[in-house]
């Protein structure tokens, strides 16, 4: 057990350029990948906060009294896509105005000699699974060619809906491109350090060497880079959202549970390319002995 | 001990072994004598577990050696001590270095593998080098070292591929002399030679007692 230990952190320790080397390469992998999941941090965090506002809101001709809107609202709900309308009147709008303008909203009242400026509309929340910016678009054409409709705005969370989407499918691309960059670095640097000892493996499988004894060293080589790749660049990542706090504005940095997870792939990563790197190095290099 | 029944083998299309047979019995010396190709590095290597014969059956320490499984066969070599003919040194270790590694790897306690190393290194003459590493030895140096790499576990079975082909007449039967002490002891002992003189050599001039040759010529023993 000893000489197995032993073992391991001479076999760390024997290229250590290499290892540098390779540690910084996985620190700019993770910081890449990290940024990515950064973004898509942000975006799912900007959708929760826009959770209650529909995608879509429809504004109401004028000439459109409530019972002739609500009724129109009711047809409009059966489309396919649309999961349900609501309502909102002139004075609702109006009364939201104000809340929202304060003495602003008397100002502006004023302005229209009193009379209620603000249209009714319809909140059109839809499918979540098929809303992307184009489907949006295309159901708001068609809601627009309606008679009662006066203008369709797409509003923020529709937008950020299909923003999520091209952030998540960019994030899952980024991050089986650097999963297997990841472990294609580790193996390359675990094997070229096995054989920079290749006369001392081979010596001591001849004379008894179990199994453990080869494999070990190269397991725990991939598990250190794995480990302080991901660390080294998880360190950096810090450093650069720190240097960059001020453009960042409210954006936090990445939650504890995903650091820990970016660590445990990596050591997961590390392990699994060392692995591989043994089966290379005992079929080419050992030749099976 | 040994017991060689039929062994052929070959690379490929290159036959090294024809249907060599021949049994080393337990605590015998025997000298196994070959010119250059003659297979003698092949034998010992199917003797050591490193290649499998293409046909044939060979047992070793009454260890049918194709039953042995990859798990089994590092406890099958540790009990044999193994003289390389191209020495196998760790150029980056220490000559002491260099010698802990077989007491190493079957987990000898570190107050026992200190004793055991000091006193090989004392009875190989290597006490003033063990800080040197083997680049920096002689010739002769390096081949005690190797020798003692090989018996510091007191293995049961000694197999020596050419010890004595880089050491000088008088080193070499010095040698050869240590390995018949070990024999004495009751270690199995064989040793391969290019030089057929070489065991009458050894018998005649340091009174040992007589030793069993095997002749091997074109992959055959022929005596």
């Amino acid at each position: 057990m000893r000489y197995k230990i032993q073992n391991i952190f001479i076999h760390i320790g024997r290229t250590r350029l290499n290892n540098l080397l390779c540690i910084l390469t996985l620190a700019f992998f993770t910081l890449v990948l990290n940024a990515f999941l950064f973004n898509y941090t942000s975006v799912y965090k900007d959708l929760e906060l826009n959770e209650d506002v529909p995608p879509l809101v429809a504004f109401l001709n004028d000439t459109v009294i409530e019972e002739d809107a609500k009724t129109f609202a009711n047809q409009l709900q059966k489309q396919e896509k649309i999961l349900f309308i609501d309502f909102v009147s002139k004075e609702e709008n109006l009364n939201r105005a104000e809340e929202q303008f304060g003495s602003l909203a008397k100002l502006i009242k004023g302005g229209f000699s009193n009379s209620n400026p603000f249209p009714a509309s319809l909140k059109i929340f839809l499918d979540s699974s098929n809303v992307s910016r184009k489907t949006l678009e295309e159901i708001s054409y068609e809601i627009e060619s309606f008679a009662e409709i006066d203008d369709v705005n797409l509003t923020g969370s529709g937008i950020l809906t299909d923003l999520f989407r091209q952030t998540t499918r960019m994030t899952i691309a980024c991050i089986t491109i650097t999963v297997l960059l990841i472990i294609l670095t580790i193996r390359a640097a675990v094997i070229k350090t096995a054989s920079s000892r290749h006369d001392e493996i081979q010596l001591i499988s001849l004379i008894g060497a179990t199994r453990g004894h080869i494999r070990n060293p190269l397991l725990f080589h991939g598990l250190f880079l794995g480990f302080f790749g991901t660390l080294v660049g998880l360190a950096c990542f810090y450093l650069l959202y720190c240097a960059f706090t001020y453009q960042l504005g409210v954006l936090e940095f990445l939650p504890y549970n995903q650091l820990l997870s970016v660590v445990c792939t990596g050591v997961f990563l590390g392990l699994f390319a060392g692995m591989l790197a043994n089966r290379k190095y005992t079929k080419t290099y050992l030749n099976n002995i | 001990m040994i017991q060689l029944h039929q062994v052929s083998f070959s690379y490929q299309d290159l036959s090294v072994l024809e249907r060599v047979s021949f049994r080393l019995e337990r605590g015998e010396f025997g000298f196994l004598i070959g010119d250059s190709g003659s297979g003698k590095t092949t034998l010992l290597k199917l003797l050591n577990r490193e290649l499998l014969p293409t046909t044939g059956s060979l047992s070793v320490l009454g260890q049918p050696l194709e039953e042995l499984t990859s798990s089994t066969i590092p406890y099958f070599r540790r009990k044999i001590g193994v003289v390389f003919q191209d020495w196998k040194l760790i150029n980056t270790k220490t000559v002491e270095q260099n010698l802990e590694i077989p007491q190493k790897l079957i987990g000898t306690k570190y107050r026992i593998l200190r004793e055991n190393v000091n006193n090989m290194l004392h009875q190989m003459g290597l006490v003033h080098r063990k800080h040197a590493l083997p680049t920096q030895i002689s010739n002769n140096e390096k081949q005690r070292l190797v020798i003692a790499r090989a018996i510091i576990n007191s293995p049961l079975l000694l197999l020596a591929d050419q010890p004595t082909e880089t050491l000088d007449p008088n080193i070499s039967l010095e040698m050869l002399s240590l390995f018949d002490a070990l024999n004495f002891q009751g270690t199995t002992v064989l040793v391969t030679t290019s030089d057929p003189d070489l065991p009458d050599r050894f018998v005649r001039e340091k009174n040992a007692s007589p030793k069993r040759i095997y002749k091997l010529q074109d992959g055959s023993i022929t005596s």
